[in-house]
Order: structure tokens, then sequence, then C-alpha cells
């Protein structure tokens, strides 16, 4: 008798040796799967054993296949592998009451307040520099303090709430542009502030800001680092990289500013462990220059590992026309060099047994090892009413722009405010944003082979009015570079079981190392 | 013997190879199995798990690691490639709780009323403590300076900490807590005002007026029996006192009759180590909701009361270790398996990792809120108490599979990391079978 229909739940991929894996995204799994083996999932829809044995049993060994259908069915009993379950979780609206409990717990991790709009430079790439749809343009609207005080009190009053259920978490309060750095007075009023206003909270309080880097003078470093506050700069490479994309109103370069500046940090401060490096490409990045660039400069690559981090990206591809100023050949020779620095590190990674921390690690290694990690980039438990995709709950951040209103982090348009510092977070935007989101992005989430690797978010799609996929192809592309990064990391795996911390790092490591 | 035509063997993905400093086992997380392995397989092992293929193994050993490796295939535990693999193994761990950390899982909060106990068990007995002699499950009674006891007011604020803390169950405790009757009924009537799942209170069963029973109905506090024996010149022995086991027997019929849902737990002992049947029989016939069992310790002069048999139920030997989960598997290789998700308050309002750890005091209700406790992280050296931190288990190739009391683990070795109620010598890869030698 035939079985109701079953769809896999993940998809096949091959590795250099020529070895063929499932990646099966109910369990977080990757099982070795040989044609025997893709045979039975494939015959398991609509056959009983008996018919799979039958039609199988003049190409395979008896022993074999049954070793494989065993295999099949342990996995499939007992941890529910290899096909779609019934979906039990519904993309709907959420109840207000489901919304507030959430943030109770997970809610107001970081305040990010919009010092200013106004920024000195006109990078190329920069999201308000009118390439990108949907996205405010530059201007000169600057937060006043009375703003940020009402703010910062109504995000500590929540915080208070949330660390009674989670006394681990930490307040945070981030300081964005623009150039927050035009704004430096009110940064010290609210630090002055917020220090005098919450002295219980002194020792877990964290501070950061998002600089370009070109007004990090010394005293203000000075101010900033004595206050502990974690500095994240823009530095794309070297001068040519950097000049090309990152220049100041007048379109010059701003990379000797900056460089001055951030060497005068570290050779001041050689040993500040909250300095974090923001460099950004595109498809005309000379990335090899930019490699050697950091590894000789910055990341101090032949005296050890340096205490500075870096976080590499791609400049954004969706909703602009940034990339049509480049042709299929840009794209392609940019693949090509990619491509050969994948084969560089590939080729360190399958013998080395020491973590090394170069620009590669950071461009290729890190991506690898959230790739094992098969998390979605959100942070803690999901809202039942909103299981797919890797979008927050509107409220886990709290982005303050200058006039007061809440939007639910830095890097969505202005469209979606989701209340303001006069009345609180407004819950009822809240659920009609997820209400929206849920009806636009994800009806057909539910038989999605990647749902842990997601990366779609509401910042990713807020067009003016709702939420859209842009391309349209989104999340065939995404599978499709979910098969080729996971090629690529079991093809070095196979020769290197603990070139990563994440995934089974640590069994192939240091699993078999006892203290005697 | 032929070779195969495979070239590589590995263990399969449930399959989670651990090595001891002699011996080695297989974990299969799927079937809860767990393979012991002798120290020749378990470097034949670990050379396979990091990509020696099968003539390298046997250039460097002999054949008969191919009667190992056809030995773990016909029983699933692992399969030969043609070609080098890589293979995922079952449950990785979250990363993400690095970056963010996520609340804490509080599943057991003890609050401890008083003291106060009219009986007088042997083990028990006056306002000292005692050599330590059992579990955290059942009545228990400790020294209290009386004018340091908390006031109502400030069980209230404990319970509302533990509320916030999104607390699962209380338990409360004594001596035998129904006894001072003014202070439990204020108490479980500002428990149901806050979210806890279920609130249970042990208690040793002789005070259970219909007040008492009425609120224990009214309030859903669902009690703990503690029980000794099923005869009463034993129950005489044991507590010092006439006719209670008739005052027990008759508590329990009332609760039969008022519909009050109950659990008994068994503290055996010397006296009755040859009577748990019968005792579990008798008490079966009760319908309790559960029955769970506590042992009375040896303490180091009267062991030769204690039958093998007895001793045997009362440390980790192979007969018990348990099957393993994977959730159980990952929560012990990370955590204390008993002290994760666990804090308690005294009487007097000391912060314990454990109601029976009176000792590691980590901070007091008066001077700080339990959230304090987490925020300063002086719980997690309790919670992550794993095996791994504790010397000699840390050679043991079972570390992830049997549990741990590290209250009377540390109440006989004086020491947070020590270990004696094993039968095992992770060093020599040795069970001992002469138990009463382990409790010496």
């Amino acid at each position: 008798m035939g079985k109701p229909e079953f769809q896999l739940a993940g998809f096949k991929f091959k590795t250099r040796n020529g070895n063929e894996y499932f990646y099966d995204d109910n369990t977080g799994m990757v099982f070795y799967c040989p044609e025997i083996l893709w045979e039975i999932l494939n015959l398991y829809k609509n056959n009983s054993k008996a018919k799979i044995f039958k039609t199988l049993s003049g190409k395979y060994l008896d022993k074999n296949l049954q070793n494989y259908y065993n295999f099949f069915n342990r996995w499939a009993n007992k941890s529910n592998a290899f096909f779609f379950i019934e979906d039990k979780k519904k993309s709907i609206s959420p109840s207000e009451k489901e919304i507030v409990q959430y943030l109770s717990s997970n809610g107001f991790r970081q305040l990010i307040l919009n010092i200013t709009d106004e920024c000195n430079l006109r990078c190329k790439y920069c999201i308000y520099s009118g390439n990108y749809s949907y996205s405010r343009l530059h201007n000169k609207n600057k937060m006043s303090f009375d703003i940020a005080k009402m703010a910062i009190d109504y995000y500590f009053t929540m915080f208070k709430k949330v660390w009674k259920r989670n006394p681990y978490r930490k307040p945070s309060v981030c300081f964005y542009g623009g150039e927050p750095l035009l704004n430096f007075s009110l940064i010290k009023k609210i630090i002055t502030y917020v220090k005098s206003k919450f002295p219980e909270l002194k020792d877990i309080l964290t501070f950061n800001i998002s600089t370009n880097g070109t007004l990090l003078i010394e005293p203000i470093f000075d101010y900033l680092i004595s206050n502990d506050v974690a500095i994240a700069v823009s530095l794309d490479g070297n001068k040519y990289e950097h000049d090309r994309l990152r220049v100041d109103k007048k379109g010059k370069g701003t990379f000797s500013k900056v460089m001055k500046n951030l060497q005068k940090l570290m050779n001041k401060y050689p040993n500040y462990k909250m300095l974090i490096i923001l460099s950004c490409y595109d498809w005309k990045t000379d990335i090899f220059c930019v490699k050697n660039f950091f590894n000789e400069n910055l990341l101090n690559v032949k005296e050890g590992a340096s205490s500075y981090l870096l976080k590499t990206s791609e400049i954004a591809s969706f909703f602009t026309g940034y990339y049509n100023q480049y042709d299929e050949t840009d794209r392609k020779t940019f693949a090509e060099k990619m491509g050969m620095l994948e084969e560089e590190y590939f080729n360190r990674a399958i013998k080395s047994k020491k973590p090394t921390k170069d620009y590669l690690d950071y461009l290729i290694g890190l991506n690898c090892n959230m790739v094992l990690f098969q998390q979605k980039p959100f942070l803690g438990a999901r809202l039942t009413s909103l299981p797919y995709t890797s979008t927050c709950v509107p409220g886990e951040k709290l982005f303050v722009r200058h006039d007061g209103t809440y939007h639910m982090c830095e890097k969505i348009n202005h469209h979606f405010p989701i209340g303001n510092v006069e009345q609180g977070l407004n819950i009822e935007s809240i659920i009609n944003i997820i209400a929206l989101y849920n009806q636009q992005i994800s009806p057909n989430c539910a038989s999605c082979p990647i749902k842990r690797y997601c990366p779609v978010c509401y910042a990713n799609t807020a067009t003016q009015e709702g939420f859209l996929k842009d391309p349209p192809n989104r999340c065939e592309s995404n599978i499709e570079y979910c098969k080729n990064r996971l090629s690529y990391i079991f093809s070095i795996l196979e020769e290197n079981p603990a070139a990563f911390v994440a995934g089974m790092g640590d069994y192939y490591k240091n699993g078999w190392e006892v203290d005697t | 013997m032929n070779l195969p035509l495979q070239k590589y063997f590995r263990l399969n993905p449930e399959c989670y190879l651990v090595k001891g400093a002699d011996r080695g086992a297989i974990y299969n997380l799927l079937s809860g199995d767990i393979i012991s392995l002798n120290p020749k397989n378990t470097n034949i092992l670990i050379d396979c798990e990091e990509g020696k293929s099968i003539k390298e193994i046997i250039n460097s050993t002999d054949d008969q690691c191919l009667v190992l490796f056809e030995k773990l295939r016909e029983i699933k535990a692992g399969s030969f490639y043609e070609k080098k693999i890589y293979i995922k193994k079952y449950g990785d761990r979250d990363p993400w709780k690095t970056f963010s950390p996520v609340p804490p899982v509080l599943s057991l909060g003890f609050i401890e009323l008083s003291n106060l106990c009219e009986l007088e068990c042997f083990f028990c007995k006056g306002n000292e403590i005692k050599p330590f002699y059992r579990g955290c499950l059942g009545c228990s009674k400790w020294p209290i300076d009386g004018e340091k006891q908390l006031e109502l007011s400030d069980w209230t604020k404990v319970l509302s900490q533990l509320n916030d803390l999104e607390c699962r169950d209380l338990v409360i405790v004594g001596g035998n807590p129904l006894l001072i009757e003014d202070k439990f009924k204020a108490l479980v009537n500002e428990i149901r005002s806050f979210n806890f799942k279920k609130i249970f209170v042990y208690t040793n069963g002789m005070y259970l007026p219909e007040n008492i029973i009425k609120l224990l109905e009214k309030y859903e506090v669902y009690p703990i029996i503690q029980v000794f024996s099923c005869k009463p010149n034993e129950y005489k022995l044991i507590t010092g006192r006439h006719g209670r086991f008739n005052i027990l027997t008759n508590n329990l019929h009332k609760l039969i009759k008022n519909s009050v849902k109950f659990s008994i737990t068994i503290l055996v002992s010397q006296i009755t180590q040859n009577s748990i049947e019968k005792i579990i029989e008798s008490y079966n016939d009760l319908m309790p909701e559960n029955i769970y069992f506590n042992y009375l310790y040896p303490t180091y002069n009267n062991l030769s009361d204690f039958s093998p048999e007895y001793c045997e139920k009362l440390i980790i030997a192979k007969k018990n270790l348990p099957r393993i989960s994977v959730e159980d598997f990952y929560n012990k290789k990370d955590y204390n398996s008993c002290l994760r998700g666990k804090i308690a308050i005294t009487a007097e309002g000391d912060i314990l990792p454990c109601i029976m750890m009176r000792d590691d005091i980590i901070g007091n209700i008066r001077e700080n809120s339990l959230q304090d406790i987490f925020a300063d992280k002086k719980i997690d050296l309790y919670w992550e108490l794993s095996k791994d931190k504790i010397d000699i288990c840390k050679k043991c190739e079972y570390r992830y599979a049997c549990s741990d009391c590290r209250a009377l683990e540390k109440s006989v070795t004086k020491n947070l990391y020590g270990r004696k109620y094993c039968a095992y010598n992770p060093n020599k890869g040795e069970w001992a079978t002469d138990f009463l030698t382990v409790l010496q």
C-alpha cells in the first residue's frame, strides 16, 4: 500500500572527494548519503519496505541494503529525520500577551541611539546614499539630549524588568549615525547621565559606537576608552580600496585620516580588546590586496594573534542599483579571486591543527563556523507565531531616531516605527508588522530545506509599505549558497575533522585528551 | 584474515566515542546504549575517527581490528566506507549561549520554612548536624537560629524573585513545614498569586488535620510523604516514638478520602533493607502518584549493619549506569546533572545550590536577590560542575552517563570536587565488586 506524500526535509550535496551527503533540516544533521541511501529515501515516499527491497535487491547486496535501510529507519523514527513533519507552527498574527511575554524575557538587548543623521562622508555604498530604495537620504537631523534621556529612561526601566527574568543580561547603549562623533557632546552627556542615573548597573553597563574613524582623534578615543566604549571603525582595506569607496563630501578618499587615527589609538592602547574593524567589499575590490593589507598592518599576523576583531561583509545587493555600475566581467573576476582565496584557505585548513587569526579566517573561516553552528543568526528563543526566517521580534533591540521614534533595528528603513519616547513600544504596531511579514514573506517556508540557515529578516525585505524578497528568487539562491558552502566545508572536514571550532570541533580535537 | 573491500571504518553519527584513562566507551545517543571498549580497541577507534585508513591501522596494530569493526557494524555502531568521509556527530551544542546569554532555566526552588519536627529519627535526632545520610528527596532537619528566621515578608520577596526567574516548581521543606501551620497557610496563600507550575511539600505525614488537608486541596499543594517502613515496630525503632505508623496510615487515608494527590518517598535504612519490596507493595495499595526512594548511607562505624546488595544501590556501580539520551549526554557534558536548575533558600535566608549543601552559602536573601546570585555567576560554579571538573571522574569514560550527588560526595570527602561513592577505577578500568570496601 502506498504512503502519503513525503517531501525530503533537506538536500544532497557532493564534496571534492566525490562523497555525497544529505543535509537534514529537521535535525540539523548531515548524513553520508551514497546512492543506495538516496534511492531508499526516494522510494520510501510511495513504497513499503518489502517493495523497496524488491526494487533494489538486484542492484545492491542484501547486507548493504539492510544496513542502509536500518540507518534510515532509526534516524527517521527516533529523531524525525529526512521528511518534513506535519507543520504545526502556523505563521499567524501573535497576541498582545504573547509579544509582551516574549519581550519580558528577550527584549531590550540594546538601545541604539541615532545620535545624528549627519555624516561628514559620502561613502559610495552607504545605505543613505540614495543608491538604496526606501531608505532615508543624508540630512542634518540631530538628536536632542531630552529625547535621548527619555529613550534611556524607558530602555533602562524595561531592561530592569527583563533582568529580573534573565540576570545574565547586560544593558547596552550604542551610538549610531550618520557619524555619531559629529555630535560628540551629546555622547558625553549621555554617558555621564547613564552612569549617574543608574550607578547600580555600572559594573555591567556596556557602550558601543560605530564610527567612520575620521574624527576619532586622540582626546576623543581617550574619552571613549576611559569609559570602556567598544569602538567599531569602518576601514575597507588598503588606501586604494578604501579611498575608492569611502570618500568625503568632496569625493576625496579618507584612508589617510582613518589610518592615522587608528594607528595612534592602537599604539597608545595596544591591548584594548574592544576595537572592531568593519570592512566592506564589492565586485571591484582587489581582495588579495585587502587581505595583505589587513594581515600586514592590522592583524599583526607575523607577531601572533592581534587583539582586534575584524568583520567583513559584502556590500548589500537588495533594493539597490549599486551593482549596476559593474558588468558581468567584474562579477566573474571578483568571483574568481574569491575562489582563489577559498582555495588558499582550503589548503591551509585541511592541514592546520592550530586556529589562526588572519584575514582569511575572518573572511572565510568565520563564515564556515557560522554555517556549522546551524543556528539562525537570531538570538534567543523563537516566538511561536514567528517560526520562520531569522527575523527578530521587534522590541528585541530599540533603535531611536533623532525625533524619538522607535524602530526595531538600525538596519531597517524608517517606514516601520514600533513606538516612540512618549508612549513606549506600540505592541499593536509590532503585531501588525509580524502579521504582514508572515503573510508576505513566509507562506511557503514550512517546506523550506534551509529553515535553520535562512538569513531573511525585516531589514532586508522592508519596502515602503510591506515586505518583499529582492531578488524574487532569493530563497532559491540561498539554498544554492548553502549547498555550495556545505560542500566546501565538508570537503575540508573530510581531510581535517578538527578544522573548525564549530560543529564537532571539540569532539575531533579534544575528545581524546585525558588528563592522567 | 581477508581485508574488507572498504578502506575506512567510522563510528555512526549517533555513536560518540569517549576516552578514559585506560578504557573507552561508545555512547549510542539514539538507542541509549553504552559500549565499553578495552584500551586497544579504544585507540583503534580513535585512529578511525581521526580518519586513518583500515590499512594504516592494521599496519600499526594487527588485523584483529577487523573483528572489532565487524562486531560494531553488526550492532549498528559503525560502518565501512570506500572513501575518507566526515561524520557529523549527533547533537552539536548551541554556541550562541556564549554570545547572548539565555535566561537561566530554574526548574526547582526549595524553600525551608523551619526545622521543627515531632519525630526523633535515630539518624536525625537532636539539633546537631549528623553525618550525611541521604539525598534531597525527603525530609531533613538542620540547626537553625530562631532569631534569624525569615519573616513572611521575606518569603514573599523570595517567591517574587523565583517567580520573576520563571522557576517552574516549588518545594516547601522543613523539618515538617506543616507544623508551623499559620506560616504555612500564609505562605501558600502568597504562592498562589504567582505562576509556579507545581508546589510540593515534604512532610513526614504526622500532622495532617482537616484544615491543612483542605488547604492542600484548595491551593493544589502536592504532599510528598516521607515514610520509613510498613511495620509499626520498625517505625518506632526508626522514629523513636510510639504509634507513629498508625498516625501515618490514618493521615494517608484522610488524603485519599479528600482526593488529595500525594507521592511517597521511602527512606530505606539498615532496618528495612531486606523488606523494600514489601514496603513498596504496601504503599502501592494506597495509589500514590509516585514512589521515590532514598537510602540511608552508612556512617564510619556502622557499615557492618548494611548488606552488600544494599550498598550496591548507594554507589555508582556497573549495573546502575543509566541509558543515556542525547539531551542527557550533552547536559552531563556541560553541567552538573543534579544541581543544574535548582536553588534553595534556608529558613535563615541563606541561598544554597542544594538544600543539603549547608556549607555552600552563595548569598543571603536579606543582602542579595536571587537575580544577583545569577548575575554574579555564583551559582554557575555548581550548575556547571560537570564530571569533567572532578579530578578522578574526568579520567573516566562513563563521565557523561553517571549521575552525581555533590551534596553526598562533599559531605563525605569534605571537598566540592571529591568522589567516593563510585565503584569504578578509571585508571585501571576496573569495577569494584566489594561494595562495602567502596563505602569504607
